[in-house]
């Protein structure tokens, strides 16, 4: 059986890796939980790259305005009608900004608009239970970026499962950090990207 | 001593003419009714029918040159029960039978409904599939006869040869149940799901993610495995282990089970699966994008088959899938892993390839109940119309049953008449010339 493997998404505009904390993050986290067999690190896989299809789940963040080349709508429209799930989250945390404005605009004319995502969804309670939803970010808390704390993920669906899961709320920033510290957490606050990677690898 | 055997002669020829005057009366009482033959199906048969009806005859042959239709063998049955004696041969065949066509038409277990038509006819020939829409498609008939797997039919559905026609409807309707799959939580977990459920599959999942956290769907962790809940088991790797004992007892019970890569190796299936895996074998880097995805696919080739198992499929010289019967129920084993790249990396039709081999993995062991569907189409015809005249009519006459019937059709009234006079003028002549009276 493959293990898993977190793939950070390239693209060509922008900067992808304005979060390279947040993979190791993850894997420890993955590995601390659950019995998954995951490898020790991620990679970095090009958009529109056909590579892309070797990894059904793939992370994708950024602060610039993104602008998928043909290529890249090419492939990420491939990705997600075979099944993929994207994880785009905007690191500037805020529903005006130029990721965010640019994002969802690419999302949308590749493969389709977002929606609200309901917060009983099965991406809450996969794992650990988020009765309420997405886990609000110290970000949004301390009034940084919009100063809205943001209540729903946004998705766009495909035949009945998550193509694309969009948040505003900055996990970027939130998982940023070394593994090593999540030591001085009283709640580990990865814990929701565990649910995001144990629901892509079962619904 | 002339004298006597001129009074054999002459006691002969009056034998001879009253014979021929007895048959000639005989025939004077049941003219033409006597007896009766005709060739082929068409009007001349149609109008025989009507007359044996009439006349009663006391044989009929008929030489078929096409397998009657049900109305005209159910007639010449119904002439049969009436008392008169009825033959049948093939045309231009003293004593021969007719070329075997038989079809039946069965429903799939799978969620769209389709059938499985079953084509029994002579090696080589073309029998043209239609129902009662129109036609379907010709099939090729090999040795062991045709089959074509239909996603619907209208109606009835007909096989038509060069020497007639066999018919069937679906009889029965088949109600599917849960599919289960039963693995870790990973790639091939959810691609399994995923294919199984865009197929029309209900699908409920148990799949680990910790020891003791499991990911469930469908109340997987609720229903007991038996055919009264579920279609299928899907074992996809050891984690399934742990029911091994209570899947072992639902397929006995009928139930259908899907052993794919790695949960085959595993002992506790080791009195189901049907074969030994190999050791891991990984696919050729590419090929997965190549005219033949199951290439690139690792796999653990199924080795040491069973007597009683049945290879499925075979990749180069190494078996792929196998299946076999357990109990009542039927185990399909699958060498192939990590099956999710063939539906992700694969060229154009990869998606909907990977689909239907998954719906047809888990179509071939599902358990379905079966219920007796009111008749929805009219039957045109019968599933083996040989069968069924070898069954009202019996087999071909013999040559010898054949050749008495033809001598009695085939001596003229005016030769029995001839015969007769001949006879009685040859007696009279010798009379006379030795002076008798």
């Amino acid at each position: 059986m493959s293990e898993f493997v977190f793939a950070t998404g390239q693209y060509e505009s922008g900067d992808w890796d304005s979060a390279p904390l947040v993979p190791a993050n993850l894997i420890d986290s993955l590995a601390r939980y659950t019995s998954l067999s995951v490898a020790p690190s991620g990679a970095i896989v090009p958009l529109g790259s056909e590579a892309l299809l070797r990894y059904p789940f793939v992370w994708v963040t950024g602060h610039l305005p993104v602008r998928f080349t043909e290529a890249e709508r090419r492939m990420v429209r491939t990705y997600v009608e075979r099944g993929g799930l994207l994880f785009v989250d905007d690191h500037n945390h805020d529903i005006d900004g130029a990721f965010h404005r640019t994002a969802t605009e690419e999302i949308a004319r590749t493969v389709g608009p977002l929606v609200e995502l309901p917060n009983d969804h099965a991406l809450y309670r996969c794992f650990f239970e988020f009765p309420d939803g997405p886990p609000s970010t110290s970000h949004e808390l301390n009034g940084w970026g919009d100063n809205l704390v943001h209540t729903h993920l946004m998705a766009v669906m495909h035949e009945g499962r998550i193509g694309v899961l969009y948040s505003n709320k900055d996990y970027s920033s939130e998982w940023g950090y070394h593994p090593d510290s999540k030591r001085f957490l009283s709640v580990d606050n990865t814990r929701f990207g565990v649910n995001l990677i144990v629901h892509a690898l079962t619904r | 001593m002339a004298e006597r055997a001129r009074r054999n002669f002459e006691l002969a020829c009056r034998g001879v003419a009253l014979l021929a005057i007895a048959l000639l009366l005989w025939r004077a009482l049941r003219p033409e009714a006597a007896t009766g033959a005709v060739r082929a199906n068409g009007a001349e048969l149609a109008d025989a029918l009507v007359r044996w009806t009439r006349e009663a005859p006391a044989t009929a042959h008929v030489m078929f040159a096409a397998l009657p239709t049900p109305r005209d063998r159910d007639w010449l049955a119904a002439l049969g029960g009436a008392g008169t004696s009825v033959s049948w041969e093939r045309d231009g065949q003293s004593g021969g039978t007719l070329p075997a066509l038989a079809l039946a038409v069965e429903p799939v277990p799978r969620p769209d409904h389709g059938v499985i038509v079953r084509v029994a006819a002579p090696p080589a020939s073309n029998p043209m599939l239609h129902d009662d829409a129109g036609t379907i498609d010709s099939l090729v008939v090999a040795a062991g006869g045709a089959v074509a797997w239909l996603p619907g039919v209208a109606g009835s559905v007909a096989a038509d040869g060069s020497h007639g026609a066999a018919s069937d409807v679906v009889r029965d309707s088949l109600e599917l149940r849960l599919v289960l799959v039963l693995g870790a939580a990973g790639w091939e977990s959810r691609f399994t799901i995923a294919a199984l459920e865009e197929s029309g599959w209900q699908v409920a999942a148990q799949l680990r993610v910790s020891p003791m956290a499991s990911v469930v769907q469908g109340g997987a962790d609720r229903i007991a495995i038996d055919t009264s809940s579920y279609s299928a088991v899907i074992a996809l790797d050891s984690t399934a282990a742990a029911r091994a004992d209570v899947i072992a007892r639902y397929v006995r019970s009928g139930g259908g089970l899907v052993l794919a890569g790695q949960a085959a190796a595993v002992p506790a299936f080791a009195p189901l699966r049907a074969g030994t895996p190999a050791a891991r074998q990984t696919g050729i880097i590419g090929a997965v994008r190549s005219d033949d995805p199951r290439r690139g696919l690792p796999l653990r080739p199924i080795e040491s088959l069973r007597r009683d198992a049945m290879v499925i499929d075979r990749l180069n010289d190494r078996v792929t899938m196998a299946a076999r019967r357990v109990g009542a129920g039927r185990v399909v084993q699958s060498a192939f892993e990590d099956s999710w790249r063939w539906r992700m990396e694969g060229e154009g039709g990869a998606l909907a390839a990977h689909r239907e081999w998954w719906n047809d993995a888990v179509a071939g062991v599902a358990f379905a109940s079966r219920s007796d569907r009111a008749a929805t189409a009219f039957q045109r015809g019968d599933p083996a119309p040989l069968a069924a005249l070898h069954d009202q009519l019996g087999g071909p006459s013999s040559p010898d049953v054949i050749e008495g019937a033809r001598a009695a059709l085939i001596i003229p009234t005016w030769l029995l008449a001839g015969l007769a006079a001949l006879a009685l003028l040859l007696e009279w002549a010798s009379r006379r010339l030795r002076g008798a009276p």
